[in-house]
């Protein structure tokens, strides 16, 4: 009993059985929401383990599994350094020197973190680009979820779209951070028993890790540096090392886990200060996992798929050629769960970035601030206002997406570099001032548009230099932060002090 | 002014060509290293803050270092 697309009755019982799952998971969470904190931050009471384990589901989502399997196929295994590297160590970083004094200064989001190291103008910049950038990347996954359901499933397009908001805006709505981080802790664990089931069954197939290598290197000349994590610094391939480590191991990855609201707001939500920090590490030893459960099957495709004409069919293919019925619909349930969690994970950051960091300033300037049953309601009402909105431009994506999806990762790598240079230079330089963290901020922005043009872009040796890009943008912010500091007024020592200082209590302070 | 950013840009990339690619696979893991060694360097008391219980197994400075390790053995061997 199975269709064209290959899935069979009983993958659709798995399916249908995930869906149901994930909404009542969803709805049991979403009860306990009785305030703007449960919210936003889970009432600040979520386990290091549900902390780690949302991080990475959010991190990761469908078209990571389809990217990195194919490019593994296409570049080998050099690709899996965005997983390895670009993860532990700024995992570390933000674990150890950011998330202690994000968690007890007791702020909602990261421009909000800014806006009080710096002003108002550094957190209400970051505040919209991170809030266009995040509903964009709600519009695109949910285009790529609709691209799979009709791929496999044959269901219309705009249907398909409509269907994944319904499911995603019941529980997100209602339930907020809560309902995400508990429905990401069981997305991730079918992503996991999804992905683990592949490798399994393609490792099967080749014979092992050792024949697997043997067989690759024997395939042709082609695949010489298809089993090394290190690229030439002259390649043209996306991953010379020199950008891995300078643009992607301390840049790009810092960057990421530090100044990104989608993840940042997990830790945010943590019980404790040591949660918190505990769920960031944990997040960097789950994270080591993914690269094998996605890198590996892109390997053995070489071996077993030698002729496929897209890279990015690796993993539909192997699934198609591998995997028998009942494991094809727990692997679709997989993908499904990827692609869920990043939607919900990026919907409930986007509005907390718009809540916090625009309107909730506008109403205080306008000596009408929130109360905490208005905002709860406000939050909820521009939750379903925002998805709703991400579903619109949805279908859109379809008819012009290369120039949508580029914007989003250009305005996503744009900003990058120059929020982690004013985010260092704030937590570890007492003189770094209000003007230097703006004017660094919007010059670094301004040099990696300048930078991005094909002019300019040729400078640099691989054929995709946003890792180079990043890194100089990065220290260009950098410089003129510190240079543009030390030529202005300091800001008041207590400034810094009643943000930076490390409080006595671990309770975070109440603003 | 074009031309003279360009050049710029063009000798700072020299400088990254420069080194040898041979130093790729120890420059690396002495990043990593670094990464832990930096964590190691920590504060006890910072390290278990809040922690639920003042025992060795909540510290963080050794979960940093056994969550690197797996890391830093890939990319000897990769």
């Amino acid at each position: 009993m199975s269709n064209e697309t290959g899935l069979a009755g009983i993958d659709y019982v798995i399916v249908a059985t995930y869906l149901i799952g994930i909404l009542a998971v969803g709805m049991y969470f979403a009860r306990r929401v009785k305030t703007s904190t449960d919210f936003f931050l889970a009432g600040r009471k979520l386990p290091f383990w549900a902390v780690g384990m949302s991080i990475v589901a959010t991190d990761i989502g469908a078209t990571d599994f389809i990217a990195v399997a194919g490019g593994t196929y296409r570049y080998g295994l050099a690709q899996a350094n965005f997983d390895w590297i670009g993860s532990m160590p700024a995992l570390v970083i933000a674990a150890f020197l950011f998330v202690p004094f994000y968690w007890r200064s007791g702020v909602l989001t990261v421009p909000e973190f800014l806006g009080r190291r710096y002003n108002a103008a550094v957190q209400l910049f970051l505040a919209v680009c991170w809030g266009l950038i995040t509903v964009g990347l709600v519009a695109i996954t949910l285009h790529a979820t609709a691209v799979l359901l009709r791929g496999v499933l044959g269901w219309n397009h705009l249907v398909s779209i409509w269907i994944t908001t319904i499911i995603v805006g019941v529980y997100t709505v209602t339930g907020g951070l809560t309902a995400v981080v508990m429905t990401d802790v069981f997305q991730l664990v079918i992503m996991f028993i999804g992905g683990a089931l592949l490798v399994t069954h393609a490792l099967s197939e080749v014979g092992g890790f050792a024949s697997m290598q043997e067989q690759i290197i024997a395939s042709g000349p082609e695949y010489a540096n298809h089993l090394t994590l290190y690229l030439p610094h002259e390649t043209t391939t996306p991953f010379p090392w020199t950008g891995v480590l300078l643009g992607l191991g301390i840049v790009l990855s810092t960057s990421y886990y530090t100044g990104n609201q989608n993840i940042v707001q997990r830790s945010l939500g943590a019980k404790s200060e040591w949660d918190a920090k505990a769920g960031v590490l944990f997040a960097g030893a789950l994270k080591f996992f993914i690269p094998l459960l996605v890198a590996i099957p892109g390997l053995a495709a070489i071996v077993l798929l030698p002729d496929l004409e897209h890279a990015d069919d690796t993993i539909p293919a192997l699934i198609q050629l591998l995997l028998p019925p009942g494991l094809k619909g727990l692997m679709f349930a997989g993908f499904l769960a990827a692609m869920m969690s990043s939607v919900d994970s990026s919907l409930t950051s986007a509005t907390t970035l718009w809540t916090q960091d625009v309107f909730a300033k506008i109403r205080k300037w306008r000596g009408n601030p929130f109360t905490d049953d208005e905002k709860l309601r406000f939050s909820r009402y521009l939750t379903g206002l925002l998805l709703a909105a991400a579903a619109l431009v949805a279908p859109e994506v379809e008819r012009q997406f290369t120039n949508i999806y580029t914007a989003f990762q250009t305005m996503f790598a744009l900003v990058q570099g120059p929020t982690l240079a004013i985010l260092l230079l704030g937590v570890l330089w007492h003189r770094a001032n209000q003007w230097g963290g703006l004017i660094g901020l919007i010059s670094g922005v301004g040099l990696c548009l300048f930078l991005s043009t094909d002019t300019m872009s040729a400078s640099f040796p691989s054929a995709e230099p946003f890792l180079f890009i990043s890194w100089w943008s990065f220290i260009f912010a950098l410089a003129v932060t510190v240079t543009v500091s030390l030529l202005t007024d300091p800001d008041p020592p207590n400034k810094f002090d009643e943000l930076m200082k490390p409080e006595k209590t671990s309770k975070p302070v109440k603003k | 002014m074009l031309e003279s950013i360009q050049t710029l840009f063009n000798w700072l990339n020299g400088i990254l060509a420069a080194v040898p690619f041979e130093s790729a696979k120890g420059i690396v893991t002495a990043f990593l290293v670094l990464a832990v060694l930096a964590t190691s360097m920590s504060d006890r008391n910072t390290a278990l803050r809040s922690a639920p219980e003042q025992h060795w197994r909540f510290d963080l400075r050794l979960w940093a270092a056994a969550i690197m390790t797996p890391y830093i053995l890939i990319y000897l061997i990769f």
